[in-house]
């Protein structure tokens, strides 16, 4: 548990971009995985599970504040990973060009990209087709180079 | 850019992603607590032995109740699905026809196991469909979840203004499904799931299942299609026979439609995600380009999480939301069942001053064939670049812009606007009973935010001109708003998590229904 929180805790966070509501939905995943009966005893099954529940979270969560939440969420630069990343002088128009993904680009990547899965098991933790993550992961580079090219930041920023 | 240079960046900007995700002491301690308790009895499913059981049981109460020998034989003959529970089983009139659809005959035990006791509806992520349709009965979906011990998301049934409930979860369904649901009015109602599926076979379509009840979730019926990686996210029906599935598919949505109550399904259209100002004729418009150095051009994007609503088998509507230096209003119409999209004329586009801005629609809400209302909002956003390591850093503030509301009595051709009070808040939305009444919880800006822009429920308001006029109602019960369900000039309902409150004075006065699950 201790070694799926921080990892759970990032993915939320670079889903939804605010600490406050990736914390919740991480426990709140955590709870649903552990009271449902279907739960995979497998610890790689189980951080799949885990991992598809905190994605249909973050989804709600999305489908929640544009139908019908009366919050209105923070507006950068508050607790936002790319604003972070700014006043850290890491790789800001990168981060900048995260905004334009959607959820579902976001998840891809992050999974491809910041824990280094194959296409396979990103495909098993989104419960989507292989192809289809393939599809997903090359637009969404498609559309970052495009960003970063307009930004004019077609070249690698010292990190 | 070589991909592979944008992979090693990429690769290189995650090795630092961990400094930029906050740490947050107790967090894990917190996680571990989780596992720690003691866990809940696990709701195994039924054995056939288990579920033969509980028939016999049904059909010993049912006979306990009075029913004959030959009624039961009938019962047991017909394809209705029954539920073991006690209660709902008694519900049941010995004569059921057989349900007017076709689909397979379900063995009803609910999608999910609710505690009897004390339920709260709402959660912190999850929309909460709650439509009450007489001031007895009605439905929602609850309950939040937010303790372990808790089950998500079934499917409940009220016929007694909200007290208690029943659960009426379909078989099949399941909290952590990606699912939607549909009720028409006190009998008829529609559940979208896609399953939950952890290894998902390469290649392999999602299954779409439409559950469908017509005697108020008595019984289901089932039917299925397959579509290539997709998940629904809004159902809309106009009639038992006619409706209408909002679905996320890769890269876009999709719209399929039915005429025989969820049987079958086809798909009307689709859009996917492209450059600004490249939507083809017909076609909604789905722009990707929302990022922050793209705030001067117009770009226009469909509502993926609830867009549509229909008039009549024909007509129908579609909303989302623009931004740019004057954004319209994204509202589009379709004369042809959802095949092609135009946009929708407006005798005035929202005035926002202070664009660039967001500007968002929400989908019409009809209270009869002719009468109908939907809301455009704006945020103003005040974005600030800079230069930064030989690159442009910028960020982005949303301010609450005004909050306006269209109107229709001509069954759409024409829309009146009109200004609501307060400032815009995303929702709840105005709710109406007819062509003049209606109500709105407006907002304000909080006197104390804890970030810019940060706003609160002010008052609820009452017009009695079909939103020309507000005026607020003098409450006498401290509320905190919520959505609100009107169903007459006297009775509605405010949801606020976790708190349901009723009243039958036009708002004035407000009671709270603490609503329990009786099975």
């Amino acid at each position: 548990m201790y070694s799926l929180g921080r990892p759970a805790l990032k993915f939320a966070y670079m889903l939804v971009q605010d600490i406050d509501v990736a914390e919740e939905i991480v426990q709140e995943g955590f709870a649903r995985a552990w009271a449902s009966p279907g739960t995979p005893a497998d610890p790689v099954e189980f951080r799949r599970w885990l991992y598809r529940i905190i994605t249909n979270l973050a989804n709600d969560h999305f489908r929640h504040r544009k139908q019908m939440a009366g919050v209105r969420l923070p507006a950068s630069p508050a607790p936002d990973p790319v604003t972070t990343l700014e006043e850290r002088s890491v790789d800001e128009s990168l981060a900048a060009a995260f905004r334009t993904l959607s959820p579902g680009e976001r998840q891809a990547i992050y999974l491809r990209y910041f824990e280094d899965q194959s296409f396979r098991e990103t495909a098993r933790i989104l419960g989507r087709p292989q192809v289809s993550i393939r599809v997903v992961v090359h637009r969404a580079l498609g559309k970052l180079r495009g960003q970063l090219k307009a930004m004019g930041q077609n070249q690698r920023l010292p990190v | 850019m070589q991909t592979e240079d944008l992979e090693t960046r990429l690769r290189r900007y995650a090795e630092n992603f961990d400094d930029q995700v906050p740490t947050r002491p107790d967090f894990e301690r917190r996680v571990m607590s989780l596992a720690s308790a003691p866990p809940i009895p696990v709701a195994k499913r039924p054995t056939v032995l288990r579920e033969l059981a509980l028939a016999a049981v049904v059909v010993l109460l049912i006979g306990a109740l009075g029913f004959g020998v030959v009624q039961l034989r009938s019962l047991r003959q017909t394809t209705a699905v029954t539920s073991p529970n006690p209660s709902a089983s008694a519900s049941l009139t010995p004569t059921a026809t057989p349900a007017p659809t076709l689909g397979p005959t379900l063995s009803y035990t609910p999608g999910l196991r609710v505690p009897v006791g004390p339920i709260e509806f709402g959660s912190a992520y999850t929309a909460t469909p709650f439509k009450m349709v007489t001031p007895l009965r009605g439905w929602a979906v609850g309950p939040p979840g937010k303790d372990r011990n808790q089950v998500h998301d079934a499917v409940l049934v009220t016929e007694d203004g909200g007290a208690h409930w029943r659960n009426a979860t379909p078989p099949g369904f399941s909290g952590w499904t990606d699912r939607t649901t549909y009720f028409l009015d006190v009998t008829h109602a529609w559940v979208a799931v896609t399953p939950h599926v952890v290894s998902h076979p390469a290649a392999t379509p999602a299954t779409i299942t439409v559950f469908r009840t017509s005697d108020g979730a008595k019984s289901w019926q089932s039917a299925s299609f397959q579509i290539a990686d997709a998940s629904p996210s809004q159902l809309d029906f106009v009639d038992p026979q006619h409706g209408w599935m909002l679905l996320q598919v890769d890269n876009g949505v999709a719209i399929y439609r039915t005429s025989d109550g969820g049987i079958h399904w086809e798909q009307a259209s689709s859009t996917h995600y492209t450059s600004p100002n490249a939507t083809a004729p017909g076609a909604l418009p789905m722009s990707n380009d929302f990022g922050p150095n793209a705030v001067n051009q117009l770009a226009c994007e469909l509502d993926p999480f609830g867009a549509i609503s229909f008039r009549d088998s024909s007509t129908g509507w579609a909303a989302g939301r623009c931004r740019g230096p004057a954004p319209p209003a994204y509202i589009y119409v379709t004369q042809d069942a959802g095949s092609t999209w135009e946009p929708q004329p407006l005798s005035s586009q929202p005035d926002m001053p202070g664009c660039p801005c967001f500007v968002y629609a929400t989908h019409p809400v009809f209270t009869s064939s002719r009468d109908a209302t939907f809301t455009v909002s704006s945020d103003t956003e005040k974005t600030s670049c800079q230069p930064q390591n030989g690159g442009t850093a910028c960020s982005t503030q949303s301010l609450p812009g005004k909050a306006m509301i269209y109107a229709t009595h001509d069954g759409g051709r024409t829309w009146a606007s009109y200004a609501l009070p307060g400032v815009a808040a995303f929702g709840p939305n105005p709710t109406f009973i007819d062509a003049r009444t209606g109500w709105y919880g407006s907002s304000i800006l909080k006197a104390v935010p804890s970030f810019p822009g940060e706003t609160t429920f002010d008052k609820l308001y009452v017009t009695h001109d079909g939103g020309a006029a507000w005026s607020p109602v003098a409450t006498t019960t401290a509320f905190e708003g919520g959505t609100f369900e009107f169903i007459s000039p006297t009775i509605g309902w405010a949801l606020y998590s976790p708190s349901l409150l009723i009243t039958t004075d036009g708002g004035r006065s407000w009671q709270a229904l603490n609503p329990v699950v009786i099975g």
